[in-house]
């Protein structure tokens, strides 16, 4: 799964299994989880 | 800011026309019973069709907002509506899409504030009625990227489609006065407590200003006890209401009326076979 470093803002995959995840890159431990690329269709409600 | 005055009477009922502009209208209606005005009031506010927008498909939205809460905003924008195509409410196309259906996009990139008038109508003459409305604030590298489609319903589905807001009738109010019992120190001070413009005085003489108003001024029935007494008529009514733009106020009220007709020559027809 893709995620946002929030510090570095370097784009970082992950395992769902892993414990403890932190950024590779810079060490922080704050994820942004990126939008998907599909549309999304909603009602106006 | 169209004004126009003007009075009929049919059967008995007398409509008298006090104010219409493109969003507001105030008419006094003589000579019928409340559920009369009561029925066009909810007619107004929950029957008659409008133009708004049901789906949005979101491209990108990195904004501050969910998805969710802009498609509610965007839902609540007053489009135009054509009179001549509200009965088309309803009406589906062999592959089950609305007969009548507007299509919207929009691109922003921040930073930026995102106003209703950034919608682009596929057609010009349904472009937003107020193009200030804020939908969302985008900071810098910010994007929103939508796609929106509006239909006819009505304010029985939700209240984005409701034309009518602030709608409301009093019974009219009349006030009776009793020169000779009223002492001018009493008078002046009626005056003094009542909101302004409502009464005033000429010499001791106590004038009412504004006769549709007189209601407020229940200080002065306080102040002159009997010489001041304010009535209201049960069968003439005071009716007021606004329209988000949509619609003009007259072309709601018009269409009010037809429904109720309609429903009227339904439940005739009903009621013949019974």
């Amino acid at each position: 799964m893709a995620y946002k470093c929030g510090v570095c803002k370097k784009r970082v995959e992950f395992n769902a299994q892993n414990l403890g995840i932190r950024c590779p890159f810079c060490g922080s431990k704050i994820f942004y989880k990126e939008r998907p690329t599909v549309a999304k269709t909603l009602k106006a409600e | 800011m169209a004004a126009a005055a003007g009075a009929s009477e049919v059967l008995g009922l007398k409509i008298e026309i006090r104010q219409v502009t493109p969003t507001a209208c105030s008419f006094v209606v003589d000579g019928v019973h409340p559920y009369f005005v009561n029925a066009l009031r909810r007619t107004l506010i929950a029957e008659v069709p409008k133009l708004a927008i049901d789906k949005v498909t979101f491209y990108d939205n990195t904004s501050a907002l969910f998805d969710e809460i802009l498609a509610h905003r965007i839902g609540l924008l007053p489009i135009p509506t054509d009179p001549s195509m509200l009965n088309m409410k309803g009406q589906v196309d062999a592959e089950g899409r609305p007969t009548l259906l507007v299509r919207y996009t929009l691109t922003k990139e921040g930073p930026c504030t995102v106003y209703s008038g950034d919608l682009e109508p596929e057609d010009k003459s349904y472009a937003i009625v107020d193009a200030k409305i804020p939908l969302v604030e985008l900071l810098k590298d910010q994007r929103l990227i939508l796609e929106a489609e509006a239909i006819l319903g009505d304010g029985t589905q939700h209240a984005k489609w409701q034309v009518c807001q602030a709608v409301g009738y009093k019974y009219f109010p009349t006030a009776t006065m009793d020169a000779k019992k009223m002492k001018p120190e009493a008078v002046k001070l009626a005056v003094e407590r009542s909101p302004a413009g409502i009464l005033s005085m000429d010499g001791s003489k106590l004038v009412i200003l504004k006769p549709d108003e007189v209601n407020k001024a229940d200080e002065a029935e306080k102040q002159l006890g009997d010489a001041f007494k304010i009535h209201y008529d049960d069968r003439k009514f005071l009716f007021t209401f606004e329209t988000d733009g949509s619609l003009k106020a007259e072309d709601a009220l018009l269409k009010a009326v037809d429904l109720l007709k309609e429903r009227f020559v339904r439940f005739q027809e009903a009621a013949a076979d019974i």
